[in-house]
C-alpha cells in the first residue's frame, strides 16, 4: 500500500532508472525480476521464496516460473481449504495476491494447466488478533456429478411438461383460450432456468427476443414464445398465431430429443442459480421481454422456481461451504412473496407498469438482494483441481 | 470571506482561519503540484461534512424509498459504507468465497478524493411504517408544488436522500455503486441527479448554463454565526432542498443580451449587478426603489432584496449543472441541480421561492423535481450511525 507522496516517489525511481538504462521499456522487463520478491509458481518450486510470516492483510507476489499457465492459491494445508487465488498464470508472469492471514497454518498450492497439483512448504502465522480471510473447501469437478444429474432429471420432466403443454397450445384456435395455453407453456420454460444461452440456438428459437434481428417483431427469424406473445396480444389473425406455435412446438420437441445427448458444462451450471435471476432483472422486471401480455411476474415466478431447482441440486455441496445458504433463502422466500403480490385474486398477473411504485420497488429490490446473494454461489461453486 | 473565490481559495482561507477550519471539517493535504486541495473531510463531528463544503467538481443526488422494515440497520450500513468511503482504504481481500465486493472503479486502493456523503431524510419516513411519527423534525414536510413548477411525481420526494460530492465522477459514481451494493434488498433508488461545477470563467464564482455566476451572494460558509443562524438546527441537523430545474437553453439563447441581464439583474461576463462594476459589489436596490438600473423583478432583487427583514431567509446554496441527453423536441436536457441547506425551509427557500413566483425567468426554466430533506446531524462516535438519535428515548 502506497501512500500518495509514496507512488510518487515509487515513479521518480522508475523513472530515473529508465534514464540510467536508456529504455523504459526495458526498466520496466527488468523491474520485477530485479527488485521483487516473489513465491515461486512452477512444477518444481510450489512456494519457494520468502514466505508471509506476519498477520494481517498483505500483498504477496506470485510468479509463474514454470513453462505453462498455471493457477495458484493459498490453502490450509490439512483442510485444502481456499483462502485466496490467482487464476491463470501465465507463464514467466507476476501478479498480486492479496489475502488476510489470521492465525493458522497456510501452503501455498500450484496447479499448472496438464500437470498434478503440488502443495508448497506450510507456515504458520501467530498474534493475530482479528479473524483473516475465509477460507472454503474448494468444489472439484467430481463434487457437482450428483448435482448435474440431478438438474438434468428436473430438465428432462420439466421438458416433458413443456412439451405437453406446448402441444395444448398448438392444439387451441380460440384467442382467449390460446392466450392463457400461451402462458402455461411459457412458465413452463422460464421453470427450467435456461438462462444466458443454456440451449444454445435452439433456447434462441423457442424464447428469443427481437432484439438482434434486422427487422425487429417482423423479421422471420423472431420465433418462439415471444413471437407468439407478439401476435396474439397484437390482434394478428389467428392463422398468422398457429403459424408461430407450429414452429414453437417443432422446436420444443428438437429440444426434447436433445436433452439425452445435451452436455452441460460443470462450470457453467455453476453459474446457472444467479443467472437465472439476473436474466429476470435484466429482462423481465426491465419489461424488455414484455412483447403484450403484460406477464413479465408470471415469468419471474416461474423464473424463482428454476432458481430453487438449481439451488436445490447444490444444497449438499454448499452446506460446509456457504454460510450464507439461509440467507438466500430468505430472499428467495421475500422475492416469491413480493412477486405473488402481483397477482390478483382471480389469478391475472398485473402488467409491470400497473403496479403502484412502490410495490414494483418491492419487488426490485427483492430479486436484485436475492442476486446479490446468489453471487458467492457461482464463484464457490466453479470446478476447481486439487491434488 | 466570500463564496466566489473558488474551492482552493477557500481552503487555503480556511486553514489560516481555525474557526472556518473546525467548522467544514476539511483535512487539507500539499498535493504533487503545490497547492492545497481537500485530501479528505473529517466523517465525524458535530454536523454533517457535506452540508458546509465548498461545491465540490462533481455532485450527485439519489433518492431512495426504504422497502426494508430494519431502517435501524440500513441506517447503520449506509454509515458504515459511507465512513468507509469518505475516508479511503483498501478493501477487504476476497478469496474464492464471493466475487470482488468492491467495483475497482477507482483501482485497488479506494482514495478519499475529497468524497463527502450526507445523508438526509424525507417526511415520508415518518409515516407510520417505522414507528417514528412523533420523531419527524418540526418543519419537515413534502416539498409543495410551486406556481411554475411541472413537477413528475416520479422525480420527486423519497425517504432518503444522499449527497455525494468529490472532485472526481468515477469517485461518486463508486460510492454510489457501493451504497446500493451493500443496501440492495432495503432500499430502491427512486430518482438521481448527477451534477458538476463548471471552472472560474475566468475567475469568480462558476457559472451555470445560461452562462450566469450561481451563488455570488452566499452567505460565508466559514461564518461559525452566521452559520449557526441560518443554516444549523439546534440538534447538529439543517434542511435540505433539492430542485431539479430544467433550462431551455436553445430558447434561452435566443433572446437578448441585455433582456437576459435584466432577467437576473446582473452583467452575464462579470457578475457585477447591473449597478455596480464588480462581481462581489452590493447591489443597492434601496437607492433605485423604481428599477432603474436593476429591474423590480430581476432575480437577485427578488431572492435576496437585502433589507434587514429578509437577511434571516438567506439560504446556503450549494448548485450544480446538470447535463442528460435531449428532449422530444430535439432540445437539450440540462439545467441545474439545485440544492440548498437553512434551518427553517417554510422561513428560508419558501419565503424566498415565493417572492420568485413569476418572475420574468420563469419562461426559460422548468423545475420538474426534488424534494425537501432533513439532514441527520453529524455522529462523533466510530460505533455510532447516522440517524441513531431518532431511535433513542421513546
Amino acid at each position: 500500500m502506497f501512500s500518495r507522496t509514496g507512488l510518487l516517489a515509487g515513479i521518480t525511481v522508475v523513472i530515473s532508472a529508465a534514464l540510467l538504462f536508456g529504455s523504459l521499456v526495458f526498466a520496466r522487463q527488468q523491474r520485477p525480476a530485479a527488485h521483487e520478491e516473489f513465491i515461486e509458481v512452477s512444477r518444481g518450486g510450489c512456494g519457494h521464496g520468502p514466505l508471509p510470516h506476519e498477520p494481517g492483510p498483505q500483498t504477496v507476489t506470485v510468479r509463474n516460473t514454470g513453462a505453462v499457465t498455471a493457477t495458484v492459491q493459498l490453502v490450509d494445508p490439512s483442510s485444502g481449504a481456499v483462502y485466496g487465488e490467482v487464476e491463470a498464470l501465465g507463464s514467466g508472469t507476476s501478479r498480486p495476491m492479496r489475502v488476510n492471514l489470521g492465525n493458522g497454518s497456510y501452503a501455498f498450492r500450484c496447479a499448472p494447466d496438464e500437470t498434478r497439483v503440488s502443495d508448497g512448504p506450510s507456515f504458520r502465522i501467530t498474534g493475530a488478533h482479528g479473524p483473516g480471510s475465509v477460507a472454503v473447501a474448494p468444489v472439484t469437478k467430481n463434487d457437482l456429478l450428483r448435482p448435474l444429474r440431478d438438474y438434468k432429471d428436473y430438465l428432462t420432466h420439466g421438458l416433458d411438461v413443456l412439451l405437453a403443454d406446448t402441444q395444448a397450445l398448438a392444439g387451441t384456435s380460440d384467442r382467449a383460450a390460446t392466450e392463457r395455453a400461451w402462458l402455461t407453456a411459457h412458465q413452463d420454460y422460464a421453470r427450467l432456468g435456461g438462462a444466458y444461452d443454456a440451449f444454445g440456438d435452439l433456447g434462441d428459437a423457442i424464447d428469443g427476443r427481437a432484439d438482434g434481428h434486422q427487422d425487429g417483431v417482423t423479421d422471420p427469424e423472431f420465433t418462439g414464445f415471444h413471437r407468439v406473445e407478439y401476435a396474439l396480444w397484437h390482434g394478428k389473425p389467428m392463422t398468422e398465431v398457429a403459424s408461430w406455435t407450429a414452429r414453437l412446438l417443432a422446436d420444443v420437441r428438437s429440444l426434447r430429443g436433445e436433452l439425452a445427448r445435451m452436455q452441460v458444462d460443470p462450470k457453467d451450471f455453476a453459474l446457472r442459480a444467479h443467472e437465472i435471476s439476473e436474466d429476470a432483472i435484466q429482462f423481465e422486471l426491465t419489461g424488455a421481454a414484455d412483447y403484450g401480455s403484460g406477464t413479465s411476474l408470471a415469468t419471474v415466478s416461474a423464473n424463482l422456481d428454476g432458481t430453487s431447482a438449481v439451488l436445490d441440486t447444490l444444497r449438499g455441496v454448499l452446506r460446509d461451504r456457504y454460510p450464507g445458504m439461509s440467507d438466500v433463502d430468505t430472499w428467495l422466500g421475500k422475492a416469491r412473496s413480493a412477486v405473488l403480490a402481483g397477482r390478483r385474486a382471480d389469478g391475472d398477473w398485473i402488467p409491470l407498469d400497473a403496479l403502484p411504485a412502490l410495490q414494483r420497488e418491492r419487488i426490485n429490490a427483492t430479486l436484485s438482494e436475492l442476486a446479490e446473494r446468489l453471487a458467492p454461489v457461482a464463484a464457490i461453486c466453479a470446478p476447481r483441481r486439487i491434488p | 470571506m466570500s463564496e466566489g473565490l473558488g474551492r482552493r481559495s477557500f481552503l487555503r482561507g480556511a486553514l489560516l482561519g481555525a474557526g472556518a477550519a473546525g467548522a467544514t471539517g476539511a483535512v487539507t493535504a500539499s498535493t504533487a503540484d503545490g497547492a492545497d486541495g481537500p485530501e479528505y473531510f473529517s466523517f465525524h463531528g458535530p454536523h454533517q461534512p457535506g452540508v458546509l463544503r465548498p461545491n465540490a467538481a462533481q455532485a450527485l443526488v439519489v433518492s431512495f424509498d426504504v422497502i426494508t422494515e430494519d431502517l435501524r440497520g440500513l441506517l447503520r450500513t449506509i454509515t458504515e459504507r459511507a465512513r468507509f468511503l469518505c475516508t479511503g482504504g483498501t478493501p477487504e481481500p476476497i478469496g474464492i468465497e464471493d466475487a470482488p465486493r468492491d467495483s475497482g472503479v477507482l483501482g485497488p486502493e479506494v482514495p478519499a478524493d475529497g468524497l463527502t456523503v450526507t445523508l438526509a431524510v424525507g417526511s415520508s419516513l415518518f409515516d407510520g411504517r417505522f414507528g417514528l411519527a412523533a420523531r419527524k423534525p418540526p418543519g419537515l414536510m413534502p416539498m409543495r408544488t410551486f406556481p411554475n413548477d411541472s413537477l413528475d411525481p416520479a422525480q420527486c420526494h423519497g425517504d432518503l436522500c444522499l449527497t455525494f460530492a468529490a472532485e472526481h465522477r468515477d469517485t461518486v459514481l463508486h460510492a454510489l455503486r457501493d451504497i446500493a451494493k451493500h443496501t440492495r434488498g432495503a432500499m430502491q433508488a427512486r430518482w438521481k441527479m448527477d451534477g458538476f461545477t463548471s471552472p472560474s470563467r475566468p475567475h469568480g464564482t462558476p457559472r451555470n448554463l445560461l452562462g450566469f455566476r450561481d451563488g455570488t451572494s452566499n452567505p460565508d460558509a466559514g461564518d461559525r454565526s452566521e452559520m449557526d443562524s441560518l443554516v444549523w438546527t439546534p440538534g447538529g441537523g439543517t434542511f435540505q432542498v433539492v430542485r431539479l430545474i430544467r433550462m431551455l437553453v436553445e430558447f434561452w439563447d435566443r433572446i437578448d443580451i441585455s433582456e437576459q441581464e435584466n432577467i437576473f439583474g446582473r452583467r452575464r461576463d462579470s457578475g457585477a449587478p447591473l449597478d455596480g462594476q464588480h462581481e462581489f459589489d452590493v447591489p443597492r436596490f434601496a437607492e433605485d426603489p423604481v428599477g432603474t438600473a436593476i429591474p423590480i423583478t430581476a432575480h437577485i432583487r427578488l431572492a435576496n432584496p437585502r433589507r434587514a427583514d429578509t437577511e434571516p431567509q438567506r439560504i446556503l446554496r450549494r448548485a450544480y449543472n446538470y447535463d442528460r441527453g435531449i428532449d422530444k423536441a430535439g432540445n437539450l436536457d440540462m439545467g441545474l441541480l439545485f440544492t440548498c441547506y437553512q434551518r427553517d425551509i417554510r422561513n428560508q427557500f419558501e419565503a424566498v421561492q415565493t417572492r420568485l413566483i413569476d418572475e420574468p425567468l420563469v419562461d426559460y426554466i422548468q423545475p420538474f423535481g426534488g424534494g425537501y430533506f432533513f439532514v441527520l446531524p453529524g455522529i462523533t462516535d466510530q460505533r455510532d450511525h447516522l440517524g441513531s438519535a431518532l431511535f433513542e428515548d421513546r
